[in-house]
């Protein structure tokens, strides 16, 4: 009889567990979004349409108004009747053209930075790509110059780079980049000449940027050209060809703080790219971007959040934002979400999540996380527990996957360290 | 005694009725992860772990180059989500899960609703992953999402007919015969890394014409540029002399190459399809050698990368 029950069992245990590994896919919706970067577009500015010859004529003007005299006095006053658009447009098509010619993009970055452009600043965006892309070091210095003129300090990190290089590299003229570097630093710091001072100021204003992008020197103008110009640029993200995205993405990180306006904006915009790229660039920028969650996206984050698109990023960027407020958002996804989304929410809570030990046992009960969702559990556990972190060894998790968790939860340790 | 044996008998009918059911009685299991089709497609996913799609998102060459993927850009079309997942030819977006996988069977295979496509007419949609053909399987629009990044599909779109084969898969993934008799498309997509795709894709003669030495190399085989992928691959020519009775050192020739957008000083040297590029020789030495490199990253010294072709001209014996 028992051999009849233990067979009976036998047969009909796998057909049960096989209904219990059937997973019910989780619901998600296609939302419809506004046409938030065209209605902006339909009015936007645009730069002048000239060439690249007209733009070498347009430098050869202002050496001529070096040379002084006559000839010089004519050529200010032809220099006078251009809008500045127009010569800002002139110079940076000669540094984004020209390649060959080191010592003309010098003279259009010069040029760019010695000019009081007063309120007229849309070329933040385009010079601070340049920083992607310029290998000459001393124009690199002009270039972190001519932004901080106009209240964005994106160009910092290549003065530190610039300064800490010791000079066994070889590097075209890296003294002189050293030296522009070095009075650069004293001209932001009220002009003092103690090179210590200077650089220690550096570093302040640095960290400064990198955490709410601000500089309190200068402030950026939000005038309407520049916005337009950030439209134009965050419209970058419905480009098929990776390299327009990359470089958008580049400057937004770059710039100042009203700037995540538009890309909290756009964030909401009826391209799924465009909604991908706007959260995913807010979440590099991290708890910077608190202006930019205030400004619009406090509430469309719901909707993002359960778009079939773009709820992955919405988790991503919560957690993004370092705030312990963002974790009850983030549980139901963990509870209930599909696998990626359950990816994502682990990311996340480990960035801010402050639960009790036994919550997050309760949750690795559950064997079907990804390799990355178990580790950032894991160590949210360590570090709820108060405890060393064990790196966690995890079947199938790539070692750069396991790196940007341990980083993640050494920017949570200082966060709450300070 | 006989009534229990029959309620068993019952029992059991029913139990083993409640297995060999059909499957679509259950509700359609959510193919998250590709870990979940080897267990049916064990020699496909051997094929596929010797691929350069398994080994994508852990290519060391791919670090080194991305910054370690500091380049997020990278990471896209090295982990993606599924391609279905998006309009035929736009470009995919990165997953969150299991990028140590790279390319897997996910990225080609999930369809939106959670089944799974294939490019057979005859799927058998009773298996428990529900396969159905869908007809952007077989086309270039499912790889041009990640493979015209670097321009290798628009490569293919201006190529000869005669050298466009049968889309990508044609030579990409070619008809195998797997264990048990059935045949199946390769799935461990022979390309650069895999040396007779890369023989039979150019062709290097060397003879002497008209009293002159020339070599010649002839993309004949591809249906894309040679070497094809802007920036990351570079193929050299090389040629060596040998005067009284002296072997000299190989020199390079020429290098067929995309160069990086940074790289100003250089220009487009790469192959069209259908095309031939020749050299003129030395005829005054007693023989000649050329050899034909191919190297995956261009900073790859001349030992590191694979000989393709290489032949030898004996002028004076």
């Amino acid at each position: 009889m028992s051999k009849y029950l233990a067979l009976l069992i036998a047969v009909l245990a796998p057909s049960c567990s096989r209904q219990n590994e059937v997973t019910p896919i989780t619901t998600l919706e296609k939302h419809s979004f506004d046409e938030v970067i065209e209605q902006h577009l339909t009015d936007a500015s645009v730069w002048p349409e000239f060439g690249i010859e007209r733009a070498n004529e347009m430098i050869e003007l202002f050496d001529m108004v070096e040379l002084g005299g006559a000839i010089g006095q004519r050529a200010q006053r032809r220099v006078n009747r251009l809008g500045n658009n127009e010569i800002q447009h002139a110079l940076l098509l000669i540094v984004e053209t020209d390649k060959q010619n080191t010592a003309l993009r010098r003279r259009a970055y010069t040029l760019l930075a010695n000019r009081d452009w007063q309120s007229s600043n849309r070329f933040i965006p385009r010079l601070t790509l340049r920083l992607k892309y310029e290998k000459d070091w001393p124009s690199n210095i002009i270039i972190a110059r001519a932004l901080a003129n106009v209240g964005s300090l994106a160009g910092l990190d290549a003065v530190q780079s610039i300064l800490l290089n010791s000079s066994e590299n070889e590097i075209d003229d890296l003294d002189l980049a050293k030296s522009l570097a070095a009075e650069f630093i004293s001209e932001i710091n009220s002009g003092h000449d103690d090179f210590k001072d200077n650089w220690q100021h550096l570093q302040l204003l640095s960290d400064n940027w990198d955490s709410v992008h601000t500089f309190q020197g200068v402030k950026t103008d939000f005038n309407q050209q520049y916005q337009d110009e950030l439209w134009h640029l965050v419209a970058q993200f419905r480009s098929q060809p990776l390299r327009p995205v990359d470089d958008a993405r580049f400057v937004f990180i770059r710039l100042e703080q009203q700037s995540m306006t538009v890309l909290a904006a756009a964030a909401s915009d009826n391209n799924r790219y465009v909604r991908d790229h706007c959260l995913q660039t807010l979440t590099w920028m991290q708890a910077s971007t608190q202006l930019a969650y205030d400004f619009a996206l406090e509430e469309s984050l719901e909707i993002l959040g359960s778009d079939f698109y773009s709820s992955v990023r919405a988790i991503e960027y919560r957690g993004s934002l370092m705030a312990e407020s963002q974790a009850d958002f983030l549980w139901p996804f963990i509870e209930n979400g599909n696998y990626e989304q359950r990816t994502a929410a682990a990311d996340a809570l480990l960035r801010c999540a402050d639960y009790s030990v036994a919550r997050i046992d309760a949750l690795l009960i559950d064997q079907s996380f990804s390799p990355e969702a178990q580790c950032s559990l894991l160590l949210l556990r360590d570090e709820l527990r108060g405890n060393e972190i064990v790196i966690p060894q995890i079947s199938g998790l790539d070692q750069n996957e396991l790196n940007r968790r341990l980083r993640w939860q050494q920017q949570r340790q200082v966060l709450a360290a300070d | 005694m006989r009534f229990i044996s029959a309620l068993f008998a019952v029992l059991g009918i029913a139990a083993l009725a409640l297995m060999l059911a059909p499957q679509e009685s259950l509700p359609a299991t959510e193919w998250y992860s590709s870990t979940q089709c080897l267990d049916c497609h064990a020699d496909v996913a051997a094929e596929w772990k010797s691929s350069h799609h398994a080994f994508a998102y852990e290519n060391p060459e791919v670090r080194k180059l991305s910054n370690d993927f500091a380049n997020q850009e990278c990471i896209a079309c090295h982990a993606p989500q599924p391609v279905l997942k998006f309009e035929a030819g736009e470009r995919v977006l990165a997953r969150q899960s299991e990028r140590g996988l790279g390319v897997d069977c996910l990225a080609c295979h999930a369809v939106t609703d959670g089944g799974v496509a294939t490019n057979n007419r005859q799927a058998n949609g009773d298996a428990p992953c529900h396969p159905r053909f869908v007809e952007r399987m077989g086309s270039v629009q499912l790889c041009s999402s990640c493979h015209n990044q670097h321009k290798t599909v628009d490569q293919w779109r201006g190529a000869p007919d005669n050298l466009k084969g049968n889309n990508c898969l044609g030579c990409h993934m070619p008809q195998e015969f797997r264990q048990g008799g059935r045949s199946g498309s390769n799935h461990a997509f022979p390309a650069s890394h895999d040396l007779v795709a890369l023989q039979s894709a150019v062709s290097l003669d060397l003879k002497i014409e008209d009293g002159v030495v020339r070599t010649t190399l002839t993309n004949d085989g591809s249906g894309h540029n040679f070497p094809t992928d802007e920036r990351s691959r570079a193929a050299d020519l090389f040629v060596q002399y040998q005067v009284d009775g002296k072997l000299g050192e190989w020199q390079r020739l020429y290098r067929f190459r995309d160069p990086y957008r940074d790289e100003t000083d250089l220009t487009n040297t790469q192959l069209p399809s259908g095309q031939s590029m020749s050299f003129d020789l030395r005829n005054d030495v007693q023989s000649v050698a050329v050899r034909l490199i191919y190297k995956t990253n261009p900073f790859m010294s001349d030992d590191d990368g694979v000989v393709v072709h290489s032949a030898t001209l004996v002028i004076d014996e």
